[in-house]
């Protein structure tokens, strides 16, 4: 078992967090992972991206070759097509259909959307609008990890711990809400992992 | 589950995901480290962080965020002259600023051990450059290890403090970018909980510590014999290693190898994983000095061996000279393709650069081309920034052909669209001079510096005291967000969070500058006001132009329980579609939709207002809730 992923998004979006619970899981299942990103500048509004490498055998190098990746999870549409360099032939590429507009060349959202379908495996998910339905907006990361995670080669129940891990201290609420969100995400996806 | 900050501390073994700066710190911890000092500079940061989770009564070091580099390095030399473990840590171009002191270090007994972290910054991430400092070892006759993955970086610690603390010398912890940040599950040790007495055990015969005419060749030749020595240490490094994980096999009739340090040696690894070759990499990771013995029986016992090494060409021309000395028939490849000098060799990179020696083992791979659908997202002031509402405002004021000095800092953002501020760029604290000699001989145009207020006390002031004695015609903006920023919000001197705060102001009256103005800058038309009157006054002025960094401030309101999110909006009936919320003052928050019409993100909007000044018509207001 071997999973290279590319995370993708845009400063302060939170991708940190989403490497958090995946980490977890990924450790608490015993597995050797790697991670790579890079911080400064990117803070500042800029595109952002980690290497997150998961293996049941040790890892060499932290960084994915080009054509290597499995999946670019992306929270952002433009910037999931920003790595296509990197995914391999029959990767996914699975990213939440919200813009995050702060630039003014920003595409059509409706190309952005067309260069993703066109895409083999692809998943767009409207990540924003599942959290806001189940009353927690803030959890659309959450929603992005669930509709990757039957790509993941880990047990969802995992995942669950992950969000515990990370959520535990904001109380059972908080760890609900996101564990609602994570399962919603899975839902949405399976309509296309048929 | 425990804190982090408990982790970090825990004196029982224990293993877990962590990244490349914080198992620096827990290393320091377990090494009994004593003194540890920095000035903040990505990508080593993160160090600090770890140190400080500790809280003070707990931690078994005394820290400390210096003014500069230079003075962090000249505290841990006295400290470690006084017997203590230190450590100071710095970004990449940190060592020019500390290189006047650094350099002498290498010459003297650093009697309690020194480690000297680099945070080296391949692909010029975060810094003005990508400049390789194995230079400065050779310079500074200072041992170098460079560890690959946050693991290595851990052992290379203690390694380096053993190291130093054995031959009294100090010693390099060369870090890169991907090493500082990388995560994986490392296994630590103990940590000792013996107290330590802060003993001064200062002794001019622990020296000589004076390098002045007559001291000055023993102490070179004193330099020159240690490193000389410590190749022996090189050779027995658990640094210094083959990996063969195809075996050695020949192929067609050859045995192949390679020679890498750091991070790429990894890359390497993975692309023979990718083809299953059974070629040979010697990773020289304790890279100065290296192992003389060890890479003259790698290189005999192959028929080819490719170089490669992030940066400069120093291992490639180091070990061609020493094959031609040893008279060792061995075909040595380098990188043909000058590209390759720059930038961090990751996989794909490493692959080429073998490809294009081996084209037949490792054929030349197809890539998918990147989407044309994905603009740059430009590194840009937050909303709210008190810095936009600066630029906005000091244009007003400039002449369109004013010369810009731009400085280090998030105001160096200033350079891109629509502001285009800052027009050149060396290093922190350079604008004061730089300004002064635009402004010598120049009766036609105006000039006008920035510099943050980090940076005023960092490298500022010997220029600005320069400005003052010639009384040099220019203006200098203060750009005081009350922060380090752009590196994290580290705490300086003036910001009170250290000791008392040490006015910028009442340094300047107390040089004499003349012309002294403090405004701040969300009152926009009086930064421009002031701005002109000190570009019409004649010889050196200075502006203050202040607000908290508003990132900072924000984090700190979103944290509160009453916090209640707040933000703009434009009014429909009233916006004339001017665009110069959008245009001009450019926050990101505004956007145009597809119909020309320009509305907030409400998900970016802090709510600040310092964009409402700003509209001809005063379209844009709080929203109508009142929040």
């Amino acid at each position: 078992m071997k999973k290279d992923i590319i995370l993708c998004g845009v400063g302060g979006q939170g991708i940190l967090s989403i490497a958090t619970v995946i980490g977890y899981a990924a450790v608490d299942s015993g597995l050797y992972l790697k991670q790579a990103e890079v911080h400064g500048m990117s803070q500042r509004g800029g595109d952002v991206q980690s290497h997150f490498r998961i293996s049941d055998k040790e890892i060499f190098s932290d960084l994915i070759p080009f054509g290597g990746a499995d999946m670019i999870l992306s929270v952002e549409p433009m910037e999931s097509l920003r790595y296509l360099p990197y995914l391999s032939k029959n990767g996914w590429v699975i990213t939440n259909d919200k813009p995050f507009n702060n630039i003014v060349n920003y595409p059509e959202t409706e190309d952005v959307y067309k260069q993703i379908k066109k895409l083999d495996n692809h998943i767009l998910i409207n990540a924003d609008d599942i959290a806001k339905e189940i009353g927690s907006p803030r959890s659309m990361n959450m929603v992005m990890i669930g509709a990757a995670s039957s790509f993941l080669g880990i047990e969802f129940d995992k995942l669950i711990e992950g969000i515990k891990f990370i959520f535990g201290r904001k109380g059972e609420e908080m760890v609900n809400l996101n564990v609602k969100a994570l399962e919603a995400g899975k839902a949405f996806a399976e309509k296309f992992n048929k | 589950m425990k804190k982090f900050a408990d982790m970090i501390i825990d004196p029982e073994p224990w293993e877990g995901l962590i990244m490349g700066n914080h198992a620096l710190a827990r290393a320091m911890f377990e090494a009994g480290v004593k003194v540890v000092t920095t000035y903040p500079g990505s990508p080593t940061p993160e160090i600090a962080d770890a140190i400080l989770s500790v809280p003070v009564y707990k931690r078994p070091l005394h820290f400390e965020y210096a003014t500069n580099e230079k003075v962090a390095t000249e505290i841990a030399f006295g400290s470690t002259i006084n017997g203590h473990l230190s450590v100071v840590f710095f970004k990449s171009v940190g060592l020019n600023v500390a290189s006047d002191s650094a350099v002498q270090l290498g010459l003297m007994n650093m009697v309690g051990g020194l480690v000297i972290i680099l945070g080296d910054d391949p692909g010029a991430n975060s810094s003005q450059n990508e400049q390789d400092n194995r230079h400065f070892a050779r310079m500074a006759y200072i041992p170098t290890i460079e560890p690959a993955t946050p693991t290595e970086a851990y052992h290379a610690f203690h390694d380096a403090a053993e190291l130093s603390k054995k031959h009294q010398i100090p010693v390099f912890l060369r870090m890169t970018t991907h090493v500082c940040h990388a995560k994986e599950i490392i296994k630590f040790g103990k940590i000792n909980t013996a107290e330590h007495k802060y003993e001064t055990l200062f002794d001019v015969k622990n020296g000589p510590f004076l390098p002045i005419t007559k001291s000055v060749f023993p102490l070179k030749r004193k330099a020159i014999a240690r490193i000389a020595a410590i190749e022996e240490d090189s050779e027995n490094s658990k640094f210094n290693i083959i990996h063969s994980p195809f075996g050695s096999d020949r192929i067609n009739g050859k045995r192949l190898g390679v020679i890498s340090s750091s991070m790429p040696v990894l890359s390497i690894l993975e692309n023979l994983d990718e083809v299953k070759q059974p070629v040979d990499v010697m990773a020289l990771n304790f890279s100065y000095p290296w192992p003389r013995k060890k890479v003259r029986s790698f290189l005999k016992d192959h028929d080819e061996v490719i170089i490669i090494e992030e940066l400069d060409r120093i291992m490639e021309n180091e070990i061609k000279s020493f094959a031609y000395d040893e008279d060792i028939n061995c075909k040595i490849h380098t990188r043909s393709d000058s590209e390759d000098l720059m930038g961090e060799l990751g996989p794909e990179r490493t692959w080429k650069i073998i490809s294009e020696v081996w084209p037949v083992e490792f054929p030349v791979k197809e890539t998918t081309a990147a989407s044309s659908f994905t603009n740059h997202r430009i590194p840009q002031m937050c909303p709210g920034c008190g810095h936009r509402s600066a630029f906005h405002a000091i244009k007003q004021a400039l002449p369109a052909d004013a010369i810009t000095v731009g400085d280090i800092g998030c105001h160096s953002l200033g350079f891109f669209k629509p502001y285009n501020m800052g027009q050149m760029l060396l290093s922190m604290g350079h604008s004061s001079g730089t300004a002064a000699g635009l402004s010598i001989g120049n009766k036609t145009r105006k000039v006008l510096g920035f510099i943050g207020d980090s940076t005023f006390f960092h490298a500022g002031l010997p220029a600005i005291i320069n400005a003052v004695l010639y009384d040099h015609d220019f203006t200098l903006v203060v750009m005081e967000n009350g922060t380090t920023a752009m590196t994290g919000h580290q705490p300086h001197a003036g910001t009170g969070e250290i000791g008392e705060k040490i006015s910028i102001d009442k340094v300047l009256e107390s040089l004499g500058v003349k012309f002294l103005k403090r405004v701040d800058t969300y009152q926009q038309k009086k930064l421009t006001e002031y701005v002109k009157e000190a570009m019409d006054h004649k010889g050196f002025a200075v502006v203050i132009a202040s607000h908290p960094c508003m990132l900072k401030f924000m984090r700190g309101q979103r944290k509160k329980d009453s916090y209640t999110a707040k933000h703009v909006i434009v009014d429909q009936n009233i916006c004339e579609n001017h665009n110069v919320c959008l245009e001009d003052f450019a926050c990101p928050s505004f956007i145009r939709n597809d119909d020309g019409k320009i509305t907030v993100n409400e998900d970016l909007c802090i709510g600040d207002g310092s964009c409402k000044q700003t509209c001809p018509v005063t379209a844009i207001d709080f929203d109508k809730e009142g929040k």
